[in-house]
């Protein structure tokens, strides 16, 4: 087998929330060049653990590793450094929405670079675009734009800079089945083409196993399971059988997750 | 009583939380204006324009009625007093000083503040439940650069000019009144508005208003950086935002004042 190298390495990462621990040692190892599939139940931590490996949240305790830099433990001005190695495309899009869709995926050139020539930023811009299949949309603002062009006009921002890696927070909720799998085919193009490291979170077993080169299974804020599809597909833990197949018995009971939620963060 | 105890305790610990984040948003804000060239990134003028013309073309017409008609309430209920005393004629600088002084900064920043500052919470309050601002953090752009820093600034310099509208369209008003209706000659009233007004009074005003600018932007940036819960959050965080403008308003001027008074600057 090919020897791999470890983009994003998270060492036993504990997240508590007003003393309600989410995250409960949570290990992994990314490859540089995969595509990572995180799934698990509403509530189970994924977008928490997404935003560890961001550098958006500092955890109680453990590591991230991005590279050989400790997210961590970096002063505020090399965790920017970081941040501008990798891309992230937001469970809503989180487009700015007084900035029309050129601005939009331009920002973090614009933000990083000092005078660059407008002209090469709107080649750019035309060329990103065009990645995601939306050239020619240029002018028009996110208030006017579908749910699906929204996410790639997100997709086009997170990967404007030319990062390293792309984290994707449920890129595919919300979406009719067809233009799922156009999102799903974009994440695997933009994978090879830009030889990305694509991390991606999401609850949609179809597009876990269109995309995935691996999948972890997470529960409580545990990893319940690392393994390439077929290795979750056959699992013969009843928890993640339970879950991929959507089935109402099993050992998640959906009361007891009701009791787990604490309301009072959300309010 | 020890549940009274513990209530206020808590209470109290929140306001202190909240002035805490409340320094620190000012702190970063003021590192980012001064000392943000040395990270490579000063203070850019084209967002700080934009806001500026955004500021000024939405308030201009509404701070004009608001200053005029008390400009002309000022003289008409003055007038009446004054005309006992056979000095109808100091209906003009009465009211040029009070304008000047405390109602044209006052009246200007609380419009301001019902204006720009809600219009400043509900964009960066809608921006936080969206995702937005956290998207910003990932994209390694500060937003209290981004955002916060050229509200401020434009604020700063704007709310200034506004209030110097105000004062003229509040004298403007009493010129109506005394002029119109007191029957003062033309000549005289513009006379007697500006002999008594000295530079201190425009200056005292002016300096206030300069201290509303910051209370109004950096309040409404920090609400709005601290919505929390959707629309209804932010629609809760724009009340706040206004209302704690207004009595931050109201206590500073009141200081500044206090200022004037005690040290005869
Ligand atoms: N900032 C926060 N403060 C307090 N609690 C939080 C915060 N963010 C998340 N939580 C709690 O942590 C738990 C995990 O949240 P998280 O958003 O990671 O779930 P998720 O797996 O992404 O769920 P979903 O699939 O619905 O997006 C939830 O119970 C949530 O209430
Ligand atoms: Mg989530």
């Amino acid at each position: 087998m090919r020897e791999k190298k470890v983009a994003i390495s998270v060492v036993d990462l504990v997240k508590y929330f007003d003393g309600r621990k989410v995250l409960d040692g949570i290990t992994l190892d990314i490859y540089q060049g995969e595509t990572f599939v995180i799934m698990g139940g509403s509530g189970c931590g994924k977008s928490t653990l997404l935003r560890h490996m961001t550098g958006a949240m500092r955890p109680d305790s453990g590591k991230v590793f991005f590279g050989d830099k400790d997210l961590t433990t970096l002063s505020e001005q090399e965790t920017e450094n970081v941040k501008r190695r990798f891309g992230m495309c937001f469970q809503s899009s989180a487009l700015l929405d007084y900035l029309n869709v050129e601005e939009n995926v331009s920002l973090p050139l614009c933000e990083h670079t000092n005078n660059f020539d407008p002209k090469i930023i709107s080649m750019l811009v035309k060329m990103k675009l065009g990645l995601v299949g939306l050239s020619g949309f240029e002018k028009l603002m996110p208030s006017m734009l579908s749910g699906g062009m929204k996410k790639r006009v997100g997709l086009a921002r997170a990967i404007s800079m030319d990062p390293e890696a792309v984290f994707y927070d449920e890129p595919t909720a919300g979406l009719d089945p067809i233009v799922c799998a156009v999102v799903d085919k974009l994440i695997l193009d933009l994978n090879k083409k830009l030889l990305l490291t694509s991390i991606v979170v999401t609850h949609n077993m179809e597009s876990v196993f269109r995309i995935a080169d691996r999948v972890a299974m997470l529960h409580k804020g545990r990893v319940l399971q690392i393994g390439t599809p077929d290795e979750i597909k056959n699992s013969k833990d009843d928890i993640v059988q339970q879950f991929i197949n959507g089935r109402l018995e099993g050992p998640i009971n959906f009361s007891e997750n009701i009791e787990d939620v604490n309301f009072a963060g959300e309010s | 009583m020890l549940k009274l105890l513990e209530s206020v305790g808590a209470n109290i610990l929140s306001w202190v939380n909240i002035l805490q984040g409340f320094l620190s948003l000012a702190g970063q804000a003021f590192y980012w204006i001064f000392f943000g060239f040395k990270r490579g990134k000063p203070v850019k003028r084209q967002p700080v324009f934009e806001q500026m013309v955004f500021m000024g073309t939405r308030s201009v017409v509404i701070v004009f009625f608001v200053t005029f008609f008390t400009g002309v309430v000022l003289a008409m209920q003055s007038a009446q007093q004054l005309s006992k005393l056979g000095g109808t004629i100091y209906v003009a600088s009465l009211v040029s000083i009070s304008i000047c002084r405390e109602l044209g900064p006052v009246l200007t920043a609380l419009v301001i503040a019902g204006r720009i500052g809600a219009a400043i919470t509900a964009e960066i309050g809608s921006m936080q439940v969206n995702e937005q601002i956290e998207a910003l953090e990932t994209m390694a752009i500060n937003p209290v650069r981004f955002l916060v820093v050229p509200k401020v600034v434009a604020l700063f310099f704007m709310l200034p000019c506004l209030t110097v509208i105000g004062d003229l369209s509040g004298m403007f008003g009493g010129y109506i009144i005394g002029v119109g209706n007191l029957g003062i000659n033309s000549y005289l009233y513009l006379q007697t508005a500006f002999e008594y007004l000295t530079l201190k009074d425009v200056y005292t005003g002016l300096s206030k208003s300069l201290v509303f600018a910051l209370i109004i932007a950096l309040v409404g940036c920090y609400q709005g950086l601290n919505t929390r819960g959707g629309a209804v959050g932010v629609g809760r965080a724009t009340t706040i935002s206004v209302v704690t403008s207004f009595i931050l308003i109201i206590v500073a001027d009141c200081v500044v004042t206090g200022i004037y008074y005690f040290s005869n600057i």
